[in-house]
Order: structure tokens, then C-alpha cells, then sequence
């Protein structure tokens, strides 16, 4: 995966570096290129053990390179930790020297979870303003990948997990195996925002994208054919994986980024 | 060591000899040191005018609060003023004007140090003094007045506003009657403004008396005192009273016959004025002014004095002829074309070599041949009938006369002229007419022989104008002796003889084929035909070569380019190739309608703005030159005197929209532009306006909606603020306007957002358009 994501990010600056004619630009008081740190917030439903519904944060960073008067390309990667709420579900143990009962299957009851992507966007400022700066609309497109980690490790034998809301009825048996799940797939995005100058070298930025992270169930079966290996396994991370493609569906994002 | 010796001083008489400039023809300029009053910024001197103000008078908060209102605001549009480039300063005139304050106030050393005197480059006929101790005296009224001792009494007039405070009470006591507290608190609308009005006359008439009373102390002449007030009565007359004699086209053999005339004009009302209801205005009216001044005069028959001069007559006359060539400047600027050759005329009759004038009627003629020719001669003359005296027929003169006919005379009358004249100017407006006479209306050398050879055989008797010949009885009774004002009383009862006129439309009279009978065999002139022809050939081509393809297009497809352009344009931008410029007067005015005007946060923005202007020019590598009134030092001078003369010349060429003509400004800026080394120059700046939101309640009740409530507290969070930020560019030389870029930004004004745009308009300017292959 690695190779796939470094050849993409690869070709992207290729191509952007390709199109820029620098001395024809403007940029921002000629600085064509911007770097910074972005940080991104969407609501999550179950990224909170007690209210259910919490605020996941994303970590980005940014390059941007202007390439006429009106639209820039940007380089981006972020990576976003997250948690999965499991109040849920209750687990029960089938080992039976253990209690029967089992339901504090992490110390928090929680699975720690992530997303990462790299994309590419295209940044169309609006007429009056000259790249990097103003209003903008943004076009995304990229590569996600998202997780659970070693949420198995300390637990030994095997598990029932059933599912308790919503609704209470659906039972399943199995026996989670997997140490480290993980799907990809590929991300669409839609955004608008506006680029402020704090200083000459030095913007701010704010805006908004409607994120389109397309997926199988199962996650991206190109990569990730046999990620799942028993029934369990399928049913479980289908629900978490589903959750974790909504918690990005919109989100807010504040960057700082220097101008060189 | 003798060659040594004789090798320097050759050297240095060579730098001598390099050293001195051309001396061209300018308008009136500064000189010595800039002013405090223009150097301080209004933030500074208003804090310290509020500082003094408070210590030295004891007022309620309520007051003190009005105050400072009041002397921020007047500072900020008195700057405006001082720093527009119509001021003048260390020149003959206001040096005239300090003079007679220094007689008038001999005995009061104090106040003398406390007032400030600047002439003002306007043709209205006034003077005005602000609360700060500023004087001006409009270049106008000093070209009305009749002698020093007119002047003096003005003056004295305009120091008992300063002296008591009258500006500021004025305010003060305005604000009283229109928030209705005090006494005012049950007046009517009507009421009011008559309660404002009378305060201000009699604050005026206190200044009357107490001028005159200071006027009593020198040697001035207390009649003249007296006999200013002819001149506020006739301020809108010409400078004298002289038959219009159109002799001056008379080139080749034409002469204009009388149906260009009118038969009589409307004689002088000689009670203009004198009666008017005064009970809205802010001065009394003359009458009752003249009749206090009367009185005044009498109980002060002490006072023996009858000096019209005490500086001298020859000063006097030389001061007023430099305002007078001002203001025959300022009308061509304001496109007064029939005003200024009527002025110009008077003025000739008093010295007829003087070139200055003759000029004057040439630019006139030539703005007045363009707007003919661009059917908009409307713009630049009121109604004939609007005007009284003879000048009424200068008016109807131009108004009859047709497009072609005018355009005849004025290349006839630049022709000569620019014979006489050697300056580039003169000979580019002479070849802009013979290229329009050529391309507008067709006259190649060729047919105008043929026009001309025609008119001469049918003419061999010349035509006397019998205008010229009548006797006028308003002329004949036009006396040389006394002054302008009493020569008009004494024609007051006079009749008018109307002339019996010919019928024939002056649309189709051909008397102008006459103009250059005398010149059509002239070699000279048929080689200047040849090359004008060879130019108006060139610009037609161009013409041509855009009208055909226009022509092909249809109106949609038309529209469909134009919008494509401007997309091009938006996206790519403009590559102009210009290396140097100069930036002249940049502006920034912002403006908050829930307060007021944003004064102190304006002139910060501006001074910003100038200094962003410079840095990013700089950063383009754009050769630029600012000119920035607020970033002025007193060394600069030199930089006042070129934004004068450019931001004249932008004025008029604003005016002109889309007449295609050379402005007039530019004889004198391009003076300016050759000594900065490019004649390119910008005009830029920022206004910014905030408003008040419509849909408050609405967006109240959609941001306690779940559904609708992050548009609606978007909405109440957002100011509601335009920014509007403009660049023009322009050539001095040819007028044409190279780009005009305006940029709006439906938000706050962000200074990195418009450095964002002034870098991008530099680098637009500086790139290098692309070769066509």
C-alpha cells in the first residue's frame, strides 16, 4: 500500500509541478508555494464512550503550489485517531475458565480506530481573488485507508458478540481472530473555504468539504480481498467501518500555513 | 596648471548650461517648504486641536463629545482639501494675501501668528475660513475683485470668523436647533432651518462690522468696502463687459456670417440679487448687507483713508492676472469651452500679443470641435439662454455652428497657431483635427481644394459679417472709464437694436470652405496634408481592420466575445509591457453607515495603503515613482506640484468618459511626466463600505432552527461589508486609458487581500505581452 500511496503522491507533484509557470504567476505576493498544518473537525456518532456522539479530529499537512492566477493544486495527507464506542455490544466469552459474563473488552470501552488519506486537490479561486488567497471552491480526490488497531491483544480465547441497540434482537456468533483490520478505498471531496493573509509569509485558512469515501462493505476489495476471514469478523468490522465512512462526510478545517 | 584651470571652468560652465531646465509654460506652482498644515497627519492635529479645545473652553461631556466630532471630521475633509493639489502655497499670490493680513493685522501680533493664508485654485467666487486659523481665498474672487483694498475687507472679513469662533459655534448651535433640545425643542422643521439660517447671517453681519472696523484701522478705503459686495453681486459674470468679435477665426477669406448670431442679447439685470430671500440662506442678502455697510461707513467717518493699494497697483495687477490665467485654466478643465474664448477675448483686448490666451482659444476650440464631432457639445455649454451680456452670443455662436463648420475653423485657427507655437501639444491637437477633418468628414486634400476653388468662385465679393458693422447700442455704450460694475449701471437703461437676419439654415451655410483659401496652393500646407492624410490613413486602417471584424458578427456572437474576453481577462490578467510609472494620489475611504464616516481609520488604511503600494511595486520590479500626499515631507514640494498638475488632468480626463480627445491638462503634465521619466500613471484605491443587515429577524428565527441554524448564525456573524478596490492606468501624453480594473469583494477590506491585488495589478502592468505569431 505504501508504494501505491507514495507513487501517488509522487505522480500528483510531478504533474503540478509540471503545469506552474511561475513567472507568470502572481501567488501571493509572488510566493507560489504554501505548506502548513491543517486541523480538521467532523462529528462522529460513537467516537465518545459516554454521549455516544463526539468530535474526531484530523491532522493534516498541506502543500499547496499556485499555478495560474485563479486555482492552485494541493497535496495533502492526514491522518485522523479516533475511538469506536462498544456500549453497544456485549461480548461474551466462551472459554470457561473465565467469567461468563465479559463485557470490558478494552479498558475503556472502546477500540481505538484511524483514518489516513492522501489526496490531491484542485483549488478554483473565485474571479475577484488571486491564488492562494479568497474564496475558493475545492475539488479532492484521493486514497483513504482506515483501521482498527490490536483491539484483540490481552484478550485471550474466542468471543460471542451481540449487538444490544439498535435493535437489541440481532444476535451473532463467532470468534474474532484478526489482530489488525484495516480498508481502503478511494475519496472523493467536495469544498469551499477562504484563504486570509495573516502576514506576507504566513495564511490562514477556514473552510468546509463534503467528503465521498467510496468503499465496499468490507472495504476496498482491490486491497483488501481477504482482510476478513470469518463471519464475525465481517459482521463487526462492517459495522465499523460503516461508521467510520460517515464520521468523515463533512468536516471543518482550520489551517495555518507558511508562504514561500 | 593654466590648463587645468581653464578646463575647469569650462566644465563648469557646461554643468551650469545643463543645469538650467527647459523653462516650460506651467500653471501657478509652490514652492519653499511644505507646510505643517500638510505634512500632520488629521488624526494628529485633531487630537491636539481636542486637547486645547478642552483646556481652554469648559464645556458639558455633551458638548466637549460634539466637539470632537466636529474637529475630527473638519480636519479630515480640510486635509482633503489641502492635500488635493488645488491649494497653493509659498507663490505670489498667497504671498500677496499674507502681506495684506500682515497690514491688516499690524497691531495684533497674536492672531496674525495664529492664521494661515492659502490661495485656492477654484472659479468660485469666495473665501473660507476653518476653525484651525486656515484661510483660502479662492483664485477666483482674487480674479473678480477690483483692488487690494476689495481684498483687504474680505480678509478682514474671514479673520472675525476665526477670531470669533464662528465655524465651531455655527456647529455647535446647529446641532441645538436639529436635535430640537433647548429653546428649539417645539420648532417646526421650517422653523429650524430659518432658526439656522438666521444665526449663521448674523454671524456674518458681525463679521461685516467687525471687518470694516479692523479695515477703519489701516489706510484701505471703507467705500471699497462698501463696493465689495458688486462683486458677490456679479460674481457670475464674465471678467469684463466686451463685444464678442469673432474676427479671430477669420482665417483665409470666411467670414461668420450674422445668422450666426443672435440679434440681441439679454441685457444685464443689474438688481440681480440684490432683493433675494434670504430667510433659508446662510448670508444675508446683498442689499441688506450693502446698507449695513453703509452705515458702518458713516459712523466711521473718522477714518480719512482712500488707499485702493497700499502693496501697489502693479502688484495687485500682477497678482490678479496670474489668477485670472488660473481661471481661465480651471474653465477648459471644466470643459467651459464658449466661457473661455469669451474670457480669453477680454483678456486680449488688454494685452493682444499675450500667447497664453490665445492658446486658451485654441484648447477651447479644440474641445469644443471633438464634442461636436462625438455629438455631445450639450455636455460642455449650459443653454445660451441661461447666460446674460454679450457673452450670449460667443455661446450661440459655438451652438449654431455644425460639426464640420467648427472643426474648419478650429484646424484653421490651430493651424496658425501652432506656426507660432513651438510645443509638441499644440501640434498633436492641431493633427488630431486634420485627422478627424480627413476620416469624419472626408475631406482628403484633394476635395478640400475642390470645396475650397468652388467657394471662391462663388464669393468673389467677400462678405462683409454685417454684425461687425452694425452699431450694437450695448457696445457703443460701453465706456473704457470706471469700473467694471459702474460701466454696467450707466448701460442699464439702454436699448437693444435687433439686426434683420437672412434665412438660411447655418446647417447648410458653406462659409467655412473659405477657411484655407489662402493656404491651398501653399506647399507648406499641401506637404502637411500629405503626411496628415498618410496618418489619418493609419488610424483608419486600424479602425477598419476591428470594424470588419466586428461586422461579421452577429449581436449575440458579439456578446458572446465580449464575455469571453472578459473571462480571459479575468483569469489570465493583462500583460501592458510598461516598465515606470508613477503613482499618483492613492485613495482609501471607508465608510460605516451604521456611524459615520470612519475618518481616523481611513487615513491610517491610507497611509498603509501608500506605503503597500510602494513596497509591492518595488517587489514586481516595477520602476515606480509615488506620489502620496499623506506620506508628504516638507521637502516635497516638487511632488505637490506634479500631483497638481496630474490631478488636474485626471479630473478632465474622467470628464471626458468616452470623447476621444487629448486632454487639455496634459500641455502642463506631460512637463511633470518628462521630468519623472515615463508618462504613465496610476490612480488606485480602496473604498470600503459597510451597511446594515436587512434580514436581521429572519436570521434570528433560522439560527434557532436546527435545521436552518448555521446559515442563519453565518449570516448574523458576517459583516455585511463591500470592498471595492480600483486601479486606473493612464497615458498622459495621449489620454488613452491603458487598463481600469475594478475589484469587489463582498467582504471587509483585509489589507494582505489587497496586497494580494496590487502585486497582481503590478505584475499585470510590468509583464510582457506575448508576441503573436
Amino acid at each position: 500500500m505504501k508504494k501505491y500511496f507514495s507513487g501517488y503522491i509522487l505522480a500528483t507533484f510531478c504533474f503540478i509541478s509540471g503545469c506552474v509557470y511561475s513567472q507568470h504567476i502572481p501567488g501571493y505576493i509572488g510566493r507560489i508555494n504554501t505548506a502548513g498544518y491543517s486541523l480538521g473537525v467532523s462529528l462522529a456518532g460513537e467516537s465518545s464512550p459516554t454521549t455516544g456522539v463526539g468530535l474526531v479530529c484530523q491532522h493534516q499537512l498541506t502543500y499547496e503550489r499556485v499555478f495560474s492566477r485563479k486555482s492552485s493544486f494541493e497535496a495533502n495527507i492526514c491522518y485522523s485517531p479516533s475511538k469506536y464506542n462498544l456500549r453497544n455490544y456485549y461480548f461474551y466469552n466462551q472459554d470457561e475458565s473465565l467469567p461468563e459474563y465479559y463485557s470490558d473488552f478494552s479498558p475503556d470501552n472502546f477500540i481505538r480506530t484511524y483514518y489516513a488519506s492522501a489526496s490531491a486537490s484542485l483549488k478554483i479561486f473565485r474571479n475577484q481573488f488571486i491564488a492562494p488567497v479568497g474564496r475558493f471552491i475545492k475539488f479532492r480526490i484521493g486514497m483513504f485507508r482506515y483501521g482498527a488497531f490490536k483491539w484483540k491483544e490481552g484478550i485471550p480465547g474466542t468471543f460471542r458478540i451481540i449487538q444490544t441497540s439498535p435493535p437489541a434482537a440481532v444476535s451473532r456468533e463467532g470468534y474474532l481472530k484478526t489482530e489488525k483490520n484495516f480498508a481502503s478505498g478511494l475519496l472523493f471531496s467536495l469544498g469551499f473555504g477562504k484563504v486570509f493573509p495573516v502576514s506576507d509569509k504566513l495564511l490562514f485558512e477556514f473552510g468546509s468539504n463534503i467528503n465521498f469515501n467510496y468503499s465496499s462493505d468490507y472495504g476496498f476489495e482491490l486491497f483488501n480481498r481477504n482482510t476478513f476471514s470469518n463471519n464475525i469478523d465481517n459482521y463487526f468490522f462492517s459495522n465499523i467501518f460503516q461508521n467510520l465512512k460517515y464520521r468523515y462526510l463533512v468536516d471543518f478545517q482550520f489551517a495555518l500555513k507558511y508562504n514561500f | 596648471m593654466m590648463k587645468l584651470l581653464i578646463t575647469a571652468c569650462l566644465i563648469s560652465f557646461i554643468s551650469f548650461c545643463s543645469a538650467q531646465p527647459v523653462k516650460k509654460e506651467l500653471p501657478i506652482q509652490c514652492s519653499g517648504k511644505l507646510p505643517g498644515d500638510f505634512t500632520t497627519l488629521s488624526s494628529v492635529k485633531s487630537e491636539i486641536q481636542i486637547q486645547k479645545e478642552k483646556s481652554e473652553y469648559k464645556s458639558s461631556s455633551r458638548v466637549n463629545n460634539q466637539k470632537s466630532q466636529f474637529i475630527s471630521q473638519s480636519n479630515y475633509i480640510i486635509d482633503e482639501l489641502l492635500l488635493s493639489g488645488r491649494v497653493i502655497f509659498n507663490d505670489s499670490i498667497s504671498g500677496f494675501l499674507s502681506g495684506i493680513m500682515d497690514i491688516i493685522l499690524a497691531d495684533e501680533e497674536e492672531l496674525r501668528k495664529k492664521i494661515r493664508i492659502y490661495a485656492l485654485r477654484s472659479n468660485s467666487v469666495n473665501a473660507l475660513t476653518t476653525n484651525q486659523g486656515i484661510i483660502f481665498v479662492t483664485t477666483g474672487l482674487i480674479a473678480e475683485v477690483e483692488n487690494e483694498a476689495q481684498l483687504a475687507f474680505i480678509l478682514a472679513h474671514e479673520i472675525t470668523h476665526y477670531e470669533k469662533r464662528h465655524v465651531i459655534n455655527s456647529f455647535l448651535e446647529n446641532e441645538k436647533i436639529f436635535s430640537s433640545s433647548g429653546s428649539y425643542r417645539y420648532n417646526t422643521y421650517d422653523d429650524r432651518i430659518e432658526a439656522a439660517s438666521s444665526y449663521s447671517k448674523e454671524l456674518e453681519y458681525q463679521s461685516d462690522s467687525m471687518g470694516i472696523h479692523r479695515i477703519a484701522k489701516t489706510k484701505y478705503s471703507l467705500q471699497e468696502s462698501v463696493n465689495t459686495m458688486d462683486i458677490l453681486q456679479f460674481a457670475d459674470l464674465p471678467f469684463d463687459e466686451i463685444k464678442f468679435d469673432p474676427s479671430f477665426l477669420n482665417g483665409g477669406d470666411i467670414i461668420i456670417p450674422e445668422i450666426f448670431f443672435l440679434d440681441s442679447v439679454e441685457p444685464i439685470d443689474l438688481d440681480r440679487l440684490e432683493n433675494e430671500n434670504d430667510s433659508r440662506s446662510s448670508h444675508p442678502n446683498i442689499k441688506s448687507r450693502r446698507e449695513r455697510l453703509k452705515n458702518y461707513h458713516q459712523k466711521l467717518k473718522s477714518s480719512t483713508a482712500t488707499e485702493k493699494y497700499l502693496k501697489g497697483k502693479d502688484h495687485f495687477d500682477r497678482v490678479q492676472l496670474l489668477a485670472r490665467n488660473e481661471s481661465i485654466r480651471i474653465m477648459l478643465n471644466d470643459r467651459r469651452y464658449a466661457e473661455t474664448i469669451y474670457e480669453s477675448l477680454v483678456l486680449l483686448k488688454n494685452d493682444s500679443a499675450n500667447m497664453y490666451y490665445k492658446k486658451a482659444i485654441g484648447k477651447a476650440l479644440y474641445g469644443a470641435a471633438k464634442y461636436k464631432t462625438a455629438d455631445d457639445y450639450s455636455e460642455t455649454a449650459d443653454s445660451y439662454g441661461r447666460y446674460e451680456g454679450e457673452i450670449q452670443q460667443c455661446m450661440y455662436m459655438l451652438k449654431q455652428l455644425t460639426p464640420e463648420q467648427i472643426n474648419f475653423l478650429a484646424c484653421r485657427y490651430l493651424y496658425d497657431l501652432s506656426g507660432s507655437v513651438n510645443s509638441k501639444f499644440y501640434k498633436d491637437i492641431r493633427n488630431d483635427l486634420f485627422i478627424d477633418l480627413i476620416n469624419e468628414y472626408k475631406f482628403n486634400y484633394e476635395y478640400l481644394k475642390l470645396k475650397t476653388q468652388e467657394h471662391i468662385e462663388k464669393t468673389k465679393v467677400v462678405e462683409i459679417h454685417d454684425s461687425l458693422l452694425i452699431k450694437d447700442s450695448l457696445v457703443e455704450n460701453i465706456t473704457e472709464e470706471g469700473s467694471k460694475y459702474e460701466r454696467l449701471r450707466k448701460q442699464k437703461t439702454e436699448a437693444v437694436t435687433k439686426v434683420e437676419k437672412t434665412t438660411i439654415d447655418p446647417k447648410h451655410h458653406e462659409f467655412h470652405y473659405g477657411t484655407f483659401s489662402d493656404l491651398i496652393e501653399n506647399p507648406e500646407f499641401i506637404g502637411f496634408m500629405n503626411e496628415m492624410s498618410k496618418l489619418a490613413e493609419e488610424e483608419k486602417s486600424d479602425k477598419n481592420e476591428k470594424e470588419k471584424i466586428e461586422s461579421k458578427l452577429t449581436s449575440y456572437q458579439k456578446n458572446q466575445k465580449e464575455m469571453m474576453d472578459r473571462q480571459k481577462r479575468i483569469k489570465k490578467g493583462v500583460s501592458l509591457g510598461i516598465d515606470s510609472v508613477i503613482i499618483v494620489d492613492p485613495f482609501y475611504f471607508e465608510l460605516d453607515r451604521r456611524r459615520a464616516i470612519a475618518m481616523v481609520d481611513s487615513e491610517k488604511k491610507l497611509v498603509n495603503f501608500s506605503v503597500d503600494i510602494k513596497d509591492l511595486a518595488q517587489k514586481a520590479e516595477l520602476n515606480t515613482q509615488i506620489i502620496a500626499p499623506k506620506l508628504f515631507t516638507e521637502s516635497a514640494v516638487a511632488d505637490y506640484n506634479n500631483m497638481s498638475l496630474f490631478n488636474f488632468w485626471v479630473g478632465e480626463r474622467l470628464d471626458h468618459e468616452n470623447i476621444d480627445i487629448i486632454p487639455l491638462e496634459s500641455e502642463y503634465a506631460v512637463v511633470a511626466t518628462d521630468h519623472l521619466g515615463t508618462n504613465k500613471i496610476i490612480y488606485s484605491g480602496v473604498f470600503s463600505f459597510r451597511e446594515q443587515k436587512d434580514n436581521i429577524g429572519w436570521a434570528i428565527l433560522a439560527s434557532i432552527v436546527p435545521y436552518t441554524a448555521p446559515f442563519g448564525i453565518y449570516y448574523l456573524a458576517k459583516p455585511n461589508v463591500h470592498t471595492y478596490y480600483y486601479t486606473l492606468l493612464f497615458d498622459v501624453e495621449t489620454g488613452v486609458c491603458q487598463m481600469n480594473e475594478t475589484i469587489h469583494f463582498n467582504m471587509e477590506d483585509k489589507r494582505g487581500m489587497i496586497r494580494s491585488c496590487i502585486y497582481d495589478l503590478m505584475l499585470q502592468i510590468k509583464r510582457e505581452p506575448k508576441l503573436k505569431k
